[in-house]
């Protein structure tokens, strides 16, 4: 195997100008489509097919969050139409075989009140290709929403942070998704729409080589309408720079984290 | 349209959000002077250039977070540089989180890039440090603030919460002084 070693740059101011450039290129085009996609997925897909419907029933698992999936690989099956330029953002899953869950454990489903009634659901679980990804499940089983990422990514992110958002998303509620080090007993959320409503798993290891242990989060707040937000308070909504997390250790101390 | 390089440091700054290239002339005003703090602060220039990558590239990710009222550009921009010096003093490594999170690639700097960069250091002290024990407290800070780590003379007015003039007279009483120390060592 050939193994990659960086160039020897002569020039170093220059260099790290050259590449802080590149790399802020690279991520603000990873940004616009991440936005892109969460635009649409607020505005525009409300309007797919439902397939869920077992939302309501009692007890519900993995069967709403395989529903989740269907409704997820539609909106990828769009993206991925979209996606022109080739290059991709790890955290976003493109096919069904991504957000598959796998045969590798999960945290327990979080439930919380949807602003049109009824109870959503969202779990954090291991795909088939060993990812972390995050599901929500909406009970009108429309728009529902989901992310993967590499355990070993997160697991770098949460001992940067303690905290990592997964994903925001909005229509008539802002629902933003995420993960925080087992350590925190419990978090407060802050975003442009005030403090969230906030559902917090036990804590999970995921059960793959180099995961660390953590807690998933999810957290709403109603959008205060039926889905409408104009697109510049969309775009505050959606930006996950927006929000503030904070998380209670047990030994009394808080810990900030703005993503 | 005004070019970049003729857009001020807070132009630049709201700019970088949505036109990275806008943070290029922001990196061009004050990497040398950050390299060079950074240089005396660590003592070490492979560190210091390490910390310089670090600190531009946790100002990139939090370019759209500046806010004119908390500071000026430069002062923001040390500020950051005073935290991750002394975050990667407490780790006893240098932080990478912000790099990590812009995914950029690791650079390398040969022998050469280091000696060169060290030369320009050297040349940026020389000449000035002899002599600066003589000059009163406020020349100094004055004259250390603006050619050593050449910051602009706003930011170092509004440190020390005085006008741009009396600065700019500080130093240029500081540096005749030093000239005439030189001239008469």
């Amino acid at each position: 195997m050939t193994e990659h070693r960086p160039p020897i740059e002569t020039d170093p101011l220059g260099a790290i100008r050259k590449e802080l450039l590149t790399a802020a290129w690279r991520r603000k085009a990873a940004d616009d489509r991440r936005r892109r996609l969460l635009v649409t997925v607020s505005t525009v897909l409300v309007s797919l097919a439902c397939v869920a419907g077992g939302a309501t029933a009692a007890g519900v698992d993995l069967p709403v969050i395989g529903d989740a999936l269907h409704t997820l690989s539609v909106i990828n099956e769009a993206d991925n139409k979209a996606d022109v330029n080739g290059e991709r953002d790890p955290t976003e899953p493109r096919n069904l075989a991504e957000i598959k869950p796998g045969p590798g454990n999960s945290t327990e489903t979080l439930s919380f009140p949807w602003a049109t009634g009824g109870d959503a659901f969202a779990a954090a679980y291991l795909n088939t290709q060993d990812q972390v990804c995050f599901v929500v499940a909406r009970p009108d089983g429309e728009s529902n929403q989901g992310g993967c990422m590499s355990p070993l990514l997160l697991a770098e992110r949460l001992d940067d942070g303690v905290a990592y958002v997964q994903g925001v998303w909005s229509g008539v509620s802002t629902v933003v998704t995420g993960y925080v080090s087992d350590k925190v007993e419990r978090i407060g959320v802050r975003g442009p729409q005030g403090d969230l409503d906030v559902r917090l798993s036990e804590p999970w290891r995921p059960d793959v080589v180099g995961a660390s242990s953590l807690k998933a989060f999810v957290a709403t707040v109603d959008s205060g309408g039926d889905g409408g937000l104009d697109i510049v308070e969309a775009n505050k909504v959606l930006d996950a720079r927006n929000y503030v997390i904070e998380g209670h250790l047990p030994d009394g101390r808080t810990v900030v984290v703005r993503p | 349209m005004v070019p970049l390089d003729k857009r001020s440091d807070v132009e630049l700054l709201a700019l970088a959000r949505r036109n990275p290239d806008a943070f290029g002339p922001f990196y061009e005003r004050h990497a040398q002077s950050l390299l060079n703090y950074l240089a005396r602060r660590t003592g070490d220039t492979e560190v210091a250039l390490d910390l310089t990558a670090e600190v531009f590239a946790a100002a990139m990710a939090s370019s759209g977070r500046y806010r004119e009222e908390q500071a000026p550009p430069r002062a923001w921009l040390f500020g950051i540089a005073n935290k991750k010096l002394a975050a990667s003093r407490r780790r006893s490594a240098i932080d990478q989180a912000a790099r990590r999170r812009l995914r950029m690639r690791r650079i390398e700097f040969s022998d050469e890039g280091i000696e060169r960069v060290e030369e320009v250091i050297d040349a940026s002290r020389s000449g000035y440090l002899s002599g600066m024990d003589r000059l009163s407290p406020a020349e100094r800070l004055a004259v250390k603030a603006r050619v050593i780590d050449e910051r602009d003379y706003a930011d170092i007015a509004a440190e020390a919460h005085d006008s741009e003039a009396t600065i700019r007279q500080r130093v240029s009483r500081g540096l005749t002084k030093l000239e005439r120390f030189g001239r008469r060592a």
